[in-house]
C-alpha cells in the first residue's frame, strides 16, 4: 500500500516531467528566435519571424493536453514596425489556431502593457525560464492560467516566448498521479495561490493563507533541481 | 427539481436582478447535474435544506433565509466538486 509521501513524490515527478517536456520544446523555439535575429549587423523585421507561426502551431499541437495557447512578446523597441508587438495564438476546440488580439495602444483603457506583466518582465530581466502564476490574465485571455515563459536573447533585446496552461488541465495531471482523496493535498504556486487540490473545500486559484499553511503536515518541492523554473510545492494537510 | 426551486424563489423575491442571476447560474450548472446519477441519501439532505429556506421565508426571517440559502449553496457546490474530483481521478490519461 502506498504511503502519503510516496503519493506526493509520484505526483511531483508526474508534474515536473510534464512541465519540463513543455519547457524543453519551448526552449527550442526560443533558440530558433535567437538564431533568426542574427548577429546584430542588421535589425530583423517582423517578416523575419514569420516561421514562428508554424513552429508554435506544432508546439501547441504536441502539448495540447496541457496548453491552450502560446506566443511571443517582442522586446520593446526591437522591431522597426512597432514599439510593442505581441503575437499569441489559442487552440480552438477542433485544433485550429486563432490569433488573440491584444490592445497595444498606450492611450487605450484596455491597453495590455505586457512589459509590466510578470510573465514578460521576469524572464526578460533574469534571463531564465520561469512558471508564472496562477493568475487571471485580464486584458489577455481572461482566465485563470499558469504561463511558462522562456527568454530568447537577441542583439535587439530579450524577446519572451510563452505558453498558457489552464488549471483544469494541470488538475488532471495532479489528480491522476495522486490517486488519493485523503489527506487533503494542495499544489501551491509561488504567489501563495492554489494550483490544484484534491479537496472540494480548497478551490484552485484561491489564496492559501498562513493559517492554512499551519495545517501543513509535509511539504515537497515539485522540482528541487530547478526551483526558479518550477517554484511549486506539494503540501499535505493534517 | 433543485433548479426549479431556486428559480421559483428568485421569482417570488420579485427582483429581476436576482432572477436573471439565478437563471444564469442554473444554466451553467445544468449540464453538471444532468451527468450526475445521484447518490442515495443526498436527496433527503437537499430537500431538508430547501425546507429550511422555505421555513425562514414563511416566518419572514430574512437573516435565517439568507443563512439557510448560503448553507445550501455551499453544500451543493462541494457536492459537485466532489463528483468532479472522483471522476477525474478515475479517468484514463492525464487530462
Amino acid at each position: 500500500v502506498d504511503t502519503v509521501s510516496e503519493a506526493l513524490q509520484r505526483t511531483a515527478d508526474a508534474l515536473s516531467s510534464s512541465i519540463n517536456a513543455v519547457f524543453a520544446d519551448l526552449e527550442n523555439v526560443a533558440g530558433a528566435v535567437t538564431a533568426a535575429a542574427g548577429n546584430g549587423s542588421q535589425v530583423p523585421r517582423r517578416s523575419d519571424f514569420l516561421f514562428l507561426r508554424d513552429e508554435l502551431a506544432a508546439f501547441i499541437r504536441a502539448h495540447s493536453e496541457l496548453i491552450i495557447g502560446a506566443g511571443i512578446a517582442y522586446a520593446p523597441g526591437s522591431l522597426p514596425e512597432a514599439p510593442h508587438w505581441l503575437e499569441w495564438w489559442r487552440a480552438q476546440p477542433k485544433g485550429e489556431l486563432r490569433f488573440v488580439t491584444h490592445d497595444l495602444n498606450p492611450d487605450s483603457l484596455n491597453y495590455y502593457d505586457y512589459t509590466s506583466r510578470e510573465w514578460f518582465s521576469l524572464p526578460a530581466s533574469t534571463g531564465r525560464p520561469v512558471a508564472v502564476g496562477p493568475y487571471v490574465d485580464f486584458g489577455g485571455i481572461n482566465v485563470n492560467i499558469i504561463t511558462l515563459c522562456v527568454p530568447a536573447p537577441t542583439p535587439q533585446g530579450v524577446h519572451v516566448l510563452g505558453c498558457d496552461l489552464t488549471l483544469a488541465n494541470l488538475e488532471g495531471v495532479f489528480l491522476h498521479a495522486l490517486q488519493r482523496r485523503d489527506p487533503a493535498v494542495v499544489l501551491l504556486g509561488p504567489n501563495g495561490r492554489v494550483i490544484a487540490s484534491n479537496n472540494a473545500g480548497i478551490a484552485p486559484g484561491t489564496l492559501f493563507l498562513e493559517e492554512d499553511l499551519a495545517r501543513g503536515a509535509t511539504s515537497l518541492d515539485v522540482s528541487p533541481g530547478s526551483p526558479t523554473r518550477l517554484p511549486w510545492k506539494l503540501i499535505s494537510l493534517k | 427539481m433543485d433548479s426549479r426551486f431556486h428559480v421559483a424563489i428568485s421569482i417570488a423575491s420579485q427582483s429581476s436582478r436576482l432572477t436573471a442571476a439565478a437563471l444564469q447560474l442554473e444554466a451553467e450548472l445544468m449540464t453538471l447535474w444532468w451527468g450526475d446519477p445521484g447518490q442515495a441519501g443526498d436527496e433527503g439532505d437537499m430537500v431538508e435544506q430547501h425546507f429550511a429556506i422555505v421555513d425562514a421565508i414563511r416566518k419572514r426571517d430574512a437573516d435565517a433565509a439568507a443563512k439557510a440559502a448560503e448553507h445550501h449553496s455551499r453544500r451543493e457546490t462541494e457536492y459537485l466538486i466532489e463528483q468532479h474530483l472522483r471522476l477525474s481521478m478515475q479517468a484514463e490519461g492525464s487530462a
